[in-house]
């Protein structure tokens, strides 16, 4: 969470543009946290 | 018999999937309309507004779930749900609003709000750490979200001026404050409601088709307690609401933390179990 926060805020406060591309990059990267956390979940 | 019952079952389940997506997506839209008509006549920015109100409107589901997992003993759905909010607030609803219109933000404008909401974020990671969020850190955080309300107050106060008209509260018949202050409640309520048909009926309808409970808390629960987020960021792009759309997933990622997080530990110490997943999410 702090990770994704920074880096979002960071991105806002220099680039301060989210486009299409980098909405569809961000879904796939929720759709990875998912399967991690997933995973973390049925190890644990 | 039985197997009537579950065919009944899992049709009221999907009947309240998509009721609960139709009182979503009206309640977005009331509320985005009513906030902006309201933050034009009080002359108070849209940033304000969807920063404040909205934002704490829409982390309602979280707060309810969060409260009542730790008060039952479920501390870490209640954390789980804060950290996973969060996390599904950047990605996947800022992601699929930027898919509908490219978002774009003025550092300058959004530099004390992201501040804060970075802020929240060190708070929580290091009484994550710690191990628990103790009462006096619930105050704490909590007194932090009000002072930073009140100075919103009265650094926004006549900001509004220079924001456009907004025509689609005109076409609603919003044309009075306590009409707009009736479809905002009315709209937070549909947001509130829709929330708790799509989870429960998401819930029902995962036991009656045969899908692991954990699957469908970690992805169906998370997700739809985001819905409120995705409905009023998408009704705000095709408004064109840029501020607006930013200010309610910063607003809503200090408040989760602050706030939900805040009231939960005020009410009851929150205790990080070290071992758990959520611990490294955070």
């Amino acid at each position: 969470m702090a990770g994704v926060t920074v880096a979002f805020a960071a991105w806002m406060l220099t680039v301060s543009r989210i486009g299409r591309t980098a909405g569809i990059l961000m879904i796939a990267a929720y759709v990875g946290f998912v399967a991690f956390a997933y995973q973390d979940l049925i190890l644990a | 018999m039985n197997e009537l019952g579950d065919y009944q079952l899992t049709v009221l389940s999907f009947g309240a999937i998509a009721f609960g997506l139709y009182l979503l997506i009206k309640g977005g839209d009331w509320t985005i309309d009513a906030a902006a008509f309201i933050a034009e006549r009080a002359g108070l920015s849209k940033l304000f507004i969807g920063a404040t109100i909205v934002a704490f409107g829409t982390s309602a589901p979280e707060l309810f779930t969060s409260v009542n997992a730790n008060l039952t003993g479920f501390p870490g759905i209640s954390l789980g749900n804060v950290v996973g909010s969060n996390i599904a607030n950047i990605l996947l609803i800022l992601g699929a609003t930027a898919i509908v219109f490219t978002i774009r933000g003025k550092p300058s404008e959004l530099m004390r709000d992201v501040l804060i909401m970075v802020g929240a974020t060190i708070i929580l990671v290091a009484l994550m750490i710690y191990g628990v969020v103790p009462r006096w850190a619930g105050f704490g955080m909590f007194a932090i979200l009000a002072a930073f309300v009140a100075y919103q107050y009265w650094t926004d106060a006549g900001a509004g001026e220079a924001d456009e008209h907004d025509e689609d509260a005109d076409a609603k018949g919003i044309d009075t404050m306590g009409k707009g202050l009736g479809f905002f409640v009315a709209g937070l309520t549909a947001l509130v409601a829709g929330s708790e048909m799509l989870v429960q009926g998401a819930v029902a309808a995962g036991n009656a088709i045969g899908v692991p409970e954990a699957v469908i808390g970690l992805t169906v629960v998370a997700v739809g307690t985001s819905l409120p987020e995705l409905s009023t960021c998408i009704a705000a792009a095709l408004k064109r609401q840029t501020n607006m759309i930013i200010g309610n997933i910063v607003g809503s990622n200090a408040f989760n933390i602050l706030s939900i997080v805040g009231i939960t530990a005020m009410l009851k110490p929150l205790a990080v179990d070290p071992a758990s997943p959520i611990s490294t999410c955070g």
